[in-house]
């Protein structure tokens, strides 16, 4: 028995592409839970503290409440990504979790202090979003959608089902004593339908109680009341005596929330605290003043409110005039709090506060000492990343100096350079040497310290070594190879943040305001388009950055640029007018900032910052557009210097009403293509068509099922190339990179997901011509020859990205992300559209790949070996100083970093290389061949004389 | 110092010598026997001298032509791979002729004589036997694929060609 277990668990470890020791080095991972929708403190036994939080992008997990850490999370399914705001529904008792899944089709029952699932039970068939759960007596009473139902704990079928002929709009639980009752309501009438449950579990016949103004948004149910308000006027209604109380307080309400008797009704400047007895009524017990930036909370045991604010949380006690406040530290770049969920121990107040930006704050106030203490805080708007660029960190200060060497170069006579050469050297070997020094004393004291062996020495140099090359306690400078790097991430919550690349921590966060909504694309997509419009290169010039998003209220556009290195905000400009699309100019002007470039709804043109018309060059005064509307494509040309937009062309690509849009894309347009051929068996090359003006379109008609991916040039509106594929269904996800594109798509006929990639070639030698400019209105002679080819790809796709090298050189990856958390590395020599049918042996010996219909999914071609990263949605690489090295940052629900080598670390020596042993090695061998040399030369000497 | 400034000399003789007191000599051993011999034939001896010179600066010049088909058969043999020992071949193949080439003075110095003359002609055949096997081996390097000769080798030093114009695929938004 124990035998295969062990085999077993020594396979499961031998199943990972890098070295044991190489796990962790240079890939991190950051697991989230999103933004809370509901906290519940909890307790696992006797001593552990527990959060149980259900989030808006539909996770339920547990938090240990002392160090904010994840004790277990379980992601649900989430069909269109769509934000939940009120969560996952679900109730506990002592030993489990109870929560509506699958949009409330099914239970799932959880153990709370591991988080495995116990049982799942189907409910319905049908989605809903209105969803109740209760857990009492021994029994469950689940309503979703239309369905209300009992369960046996323990049981698979429902005691007793009621169907209700209408969707529900409302759906609670309220219990009071032994008695349970199910409240709803259906959209468009006033009526509350009031079912009793008996002692057995069955339904009693519905009782219809009318409110007046019952509006789901604005009303709020707590343990056995609904409370509404409508402007000044609140109702609170008494589920069980089906009573309604009725007051009306001196302002205009916003908002209603509470718990037990006590309800907190919310004005703009005062917030009320009511409670309903049995004797007096609705009744104020009291008001609190409030400012905007004030948000209230109340405890679990009802007896304080808290008020907390940017600067300080003020705690009210209910049933005493007692309160007092404590200050907070005040962090500008941390938005207003959103919600207060609170609980009072022994000796202090515990109260977790989720911003509007999700962070997720847990702080303890004291009472005597009058103080906030910040136990922990996550940042979990990461779960919301929708823009991603990696920026080189500043120049360190001896590459400044080399910079500095050739900065005034021309300027100056040859005795001056000279001068300023050995200067700068001098100054390098300084720094040098003062650099080993230091080292070396690294090294001494570290000796004395550890020991005095061999191995001891050893292991002292080497970690001496590593202080040198590591990054996290470095300076925050460009490092040899530009490995480290500040990873910019915004979120659709409006925040942005630099991520240190080296270990994932926070280096700094920026808060975008209140007003922040981000971009709606065609394509239904939340985007906050990031730009980074000046890099560190300049060292005499800070790095820009600029995020684009709209005003809430306004809906206008606006441009933030800041610091990408301390995330400093530079500039904040609002436009007049809601921004139609958005672009980096492919021109710096004579501050080397790459303007944006705004187009508004009606063709106003904003360039941030402004380009003299000097600096634009004949090819970038007009830059060419692709508009593309349901059923007519466009060609626009947008002249920078006139501001003025111009169509250009004006056709429909063969599309058709029935043909729906669901990927453009173009390429990058500083991308580099290395190699400007392929080089056949023959010696002969086949010259790649590189068009930067080309996007690729794929469309999928809802009839036919037909996807069709139509490859056009921005400029002429040529269609180079079109291909369609039958019987394939979304999801589609497009790569287009040089010369190719690789697209997935889900095969109805195979039932299975396919790969499928397209090459361009512009033929042999006689057919190619060399070009100084890629001009698309020459007319090419010929159409390109297409290689196109289709693979079997056994795994689902989530998302899809291809690999980026400095000079593009190395053979690229394409990194597809998979639902079950993983990312494939598929190198393009295995999706290549020219493998051939037959190998013949001089194909062989140019290891060339047959082909073969199905691209195998190998456990060690993950890049991300057993770090799951669950529900990607997007991937971003990044080339680094080394050719071989792309940096990739994946993004969904985890966010995963890494260093991927498509082509194997060939221009650096192998991390496991031992520096050390081998120089000692060497020293060895040199003083030994001297100490031989002498004693033979003595021996020689020796047995002369003798 | 070359064949001809090479002569013995047999008619020294030396009262140190031991050879000079017959006495000493084996049964059998005249010494004026075989001087009488020696200036018999010395005229003809002369005659074959010269033939055997002019044969072997002859050999000397068509050594490398004669090599060539044995040259061919081995390269033929060595097969097409990239691999050490074809390349090894190739390569001796390649150095040898060449360092012939640039030793042909010397190498045809031993055999100067007046019977030979200047030796041009054998010179100039033994550059061209030289200079045919290292064209087999060029050739050879060509078939093996080493030879930068096919547009695909210099590929990868050809530029990126700029844009004429920008074009940019956006989102749209609204």
């Amino acid at each position: 028995m124990r035998l295969p277990l062990l085999v077993t668990i020594t396979l499961i470890a031998s199943a990972t592409a890098i070295f044991e020791d190489q796990v962790g080095k240079f890939d991190w991972r950051k697991q989230l839970i999103g933004c809370p929708a509901r906290v519940d403190f909890d307790k696992i036994g006797s001593k552990s503290d527990r959060l149980l939080i259900s989030t808006e992008q539909s996770i339920l997990s547990s938090l240990v409440l002392n160090t904010g850490n994840i004790g277990w999370r379980r992601i649900m399914e989430d069909s269109n990504q769509v934000v939940q705001p009120n969560g996952l529904t679900f109730t506990k008792d002592h030993e489990y979790i109870y929560s509506i899944s699958s949009d409330g089709r099914s239970i799932r029952v959880w153990h709370k202090n591991n988080g495995v699932m116990a049982r799942q039970l189907t409910i319905s068939e049908q989605k809903s979003t209105i969803q109740a759960i209760h857990v009492s007596n021994g029994r469950l009473h689940v309503a979703s959608g239309k369905t209300l139902m009992v369960f046996r704990l323990g049981d698979d079928k429902p005691l007793e089902t009621i169907v209700a002929k209408r969707e529900r709009s409302f759906s609670a639980f309220f219990q009071q004593d032994d008695h349970l009752v199910h409240v709803s309501a259906f959209p468009g009438d006033f009526n509350l339908e009031i079912v009793k449950i008996s002692d057995d579990g069955s339904f009693e016949t519905p009782k219809q109680v009318i409110i007046d103004g019952f509006d789901v948004e604005k009303c709020h149910h707590q343990s056995q009341y609904i409370s509404c308000y409508h402007n000044s006027q609140l109702l609170v209604a008494d589920v069980f005596a089906q009573k309604v109380h009725k007051t009306t307080l001196d302002s205009k309400l916003q908002s209603i929330s509470g718990s037990g008797r006590l309800f907190l009704a919310r004005g703009s400047q005062k917030v009320h605290i009511l409670e309903v007895t049995s004797e007096n009524g609705l009744q104020v017990r009291k008001s609190i003043d409030l400012t905007s930036s004030d948000t209230v909370g109340i405890t679990e045991n009802h007896e304080s409110i808290i008020v907390a604010s940017p600067e300080s949380i003020r705690i009210v006690f209910v049933n005493s005039g007692k309160h007092f406040e404590a200050k907070r530290e005040k962090n500008e770049q941390n938005s207003r709090i959103r919600s207060i969920f609170a609980r009072k121990n022994e000796k202090d107040w515990e109260i977790v506060l989720v911003g509007n930006d999700c962070r997720i704050e847990f702080v303890t106030v004291d009472e005597g000492s009058k103080i906030v203490n910040l136990e922990w805080a996550r940042e979990e708007s990461l779960i919301n990343t929708v823009s991603v660029e990696m920026v080189d960190l500043p120049l360190s200060e001896s590459q400044q100096m080399i910079e500095d060497e050739f900065e005034e170069e021309g300027q100056q006579n040859i005795i001056a350079a000279f001068v300023r050469r050995i200067h700068s050297q001098v100054g390098q070997l300084i720094r040098q040497v003062t650099k080993n020094v230091e080292k070396a004393i690294q090294v001494v004291t570290s000796l004395s310290r550890d020991g005095n062996g061999v191995a001891d020495f050893i292991n002292s140099v080497r970690a001496a070594g590593q202080i040198g090359s590591a990054s996290s306690s470095g300076p925050f400078e460009r490092d040899y190879f530009n490995l480290r790097k500040v990873i910019i991430v915004v979120t659709s919550s409006g925040t942005v943040f630099g991520i240190d690349s080296s270990d994932g921590s926070y280096l700094w966060k920026l808060w975008l305001g209140d007003a922040f909504s981000p971009l709606e694309s065609q394509l239904d997509q939340k985007r906050v388009p990031l730009f980074v419009q000046r890099t560190t290169a300049h060292y005499q010039l800070d790095g820009l950055a600029s995020v684009v998003f709209s005003n809430k209220i306004t809906q206008n556009g606006v441009i933030v640029s800041f610091n990408p290195m301390i995330g400093k905000v530079e500039s904040r400009n609002e436009l007049g007018y809601p921004v139609k699309r958005l672009t980096i100019l492919p021109i710096h002007n004579h501050r080397h900032v790459f303007p944006v470039m705004l187009i508004g709804k009606n063709d106003e043109i904003a360039v941030f910052p402004s380009i003299a018309p000097e600096e634009l060059t004949p090819s970038t005064t007009s830059l060419y557009l692709l508009d593309l509307q349901k059923s007519s494509v466009q060609g626009l040309k947008v002249d920078i210097s006139t501001q003025k937009v111009t169509p250009i062309w004006q056709g429909n690509l063969g599309l058709t009403s029935d043909d729906e849009i669901v990927a453009v894309k173009g390429k990058s347009f500083n991308q580099k293509v290395h190699s400007q051929g392929r080089v056949l068996v023959t010696r002969e090359v086949q010259y790649k068509y590189i068009n930067p003006n080309l996007a690729a379109v794929a469309t999928i008609n809802k009839n036919t099922q037909q996807l069709t991916i139509t490859l056009v040039d921005i400029v002429t509106g040529q269609v180079v190339h079109s291909a369609s594929i039958g019987k394939s269904a979304k999801p589609i996800h497009l790569v287009h990179s040089e010369n190719w594109i690789a697209y997935t798509y889900w095969s109805e006929k195979g039932r299975r997901t396919e790969l499928g990639i397209i090459e361009l070639y512009e033929g042999t030698e006689e057919n190619h011509t060399q070009k100084e400019m890629f001009d698309s209105k020459i007319v090419q002679k010929l159409p390109p020859v297409v290689a196109q080819q289709s693979y079997i790809y056994a795994q689902g796709v989530d998302a899809m990205s291809v690999s980026e090298t400095e000079q593009g050189l190395t053979t690229r990856s394409i990194l597809v992300a998979h639902p079950s958390g993983n990312i494939h590395e598929v190198s393009r020599r295995l999706l290549d559209a020219n493998r051939p049918m037959e190998l013949t042996p001089a194909m062989r010996e140019e290891m060339m790949i047959g082909y073969m219909p199905e691209i195998a999914v190998a456990t060690e071609e993950m890049i991300n070996y057993n770090q799951t990263v669950h529900r990607v949605r997007g991937i971003k690489t990044s080339p680094s100083g080394l050719e071989s090295t792309s940096l990739v940052l994946a993004y969904g629900t985890d966010l995963f970093f890494t260093r991927l080598v498509p082509s194997g670390t060939f221009d650096i020596l192998k991390d496991d290389f031992d520096h050390v042993l081998i120089s000692l090695v060497l020293t060895g061998l040199v003083v030994g061949s001297y100490v031989t040399k002498r004693l033979a030369r003595s021996n020689a000497l020796a047995s002369q004389w003798s | 110092m070359s064949l001809s400034q090479w002569k013995l000399d047999y008619s020294y003789s030396s009262k140190n010598c031991r050879t000079s007191d017959s006495n000493f000599n084996p049964p059998g051993f005249y010494s004026s026997a075989a001087t009488v011999q020696h200036s018999a034939e010395a005229d003809r001896s002369a005659d074959q001298h010269e033939h055997l010179a002019r044969k072997r600066a002859w050999d000397t010049a068509m050594g490398p032509a004669k090599s060539l088909p044995m040259n061919m058969f081995m390269m033929y043999m060595a097969g097409g791979g990239v691999s050490i020992f074809p390349i090894m071949m190739v390569g001796m193949m390649l150095f040898r002729p060449l360092k012939a080439l640039f030793s042909v003075n010397s190498t045809f110095k031993p055999l100067e004589s007046p019977a030979t003359g200047a030796m041009i002609l054998h010179k100039l055949i033994f550059c061209l036997g030289n200079l045919g096997a290292i064209g087999l081996a060029i050739y050879k390097v060509h078939t093996m694929g080493l030879l930068p000769n096919t547009p695909s080798d210099w590929l990868e030093f050809i530029p990126q060609p700029g844009r004429a114009q920008y074009s940019i695929v956006d989102e749209v938004f609204l």
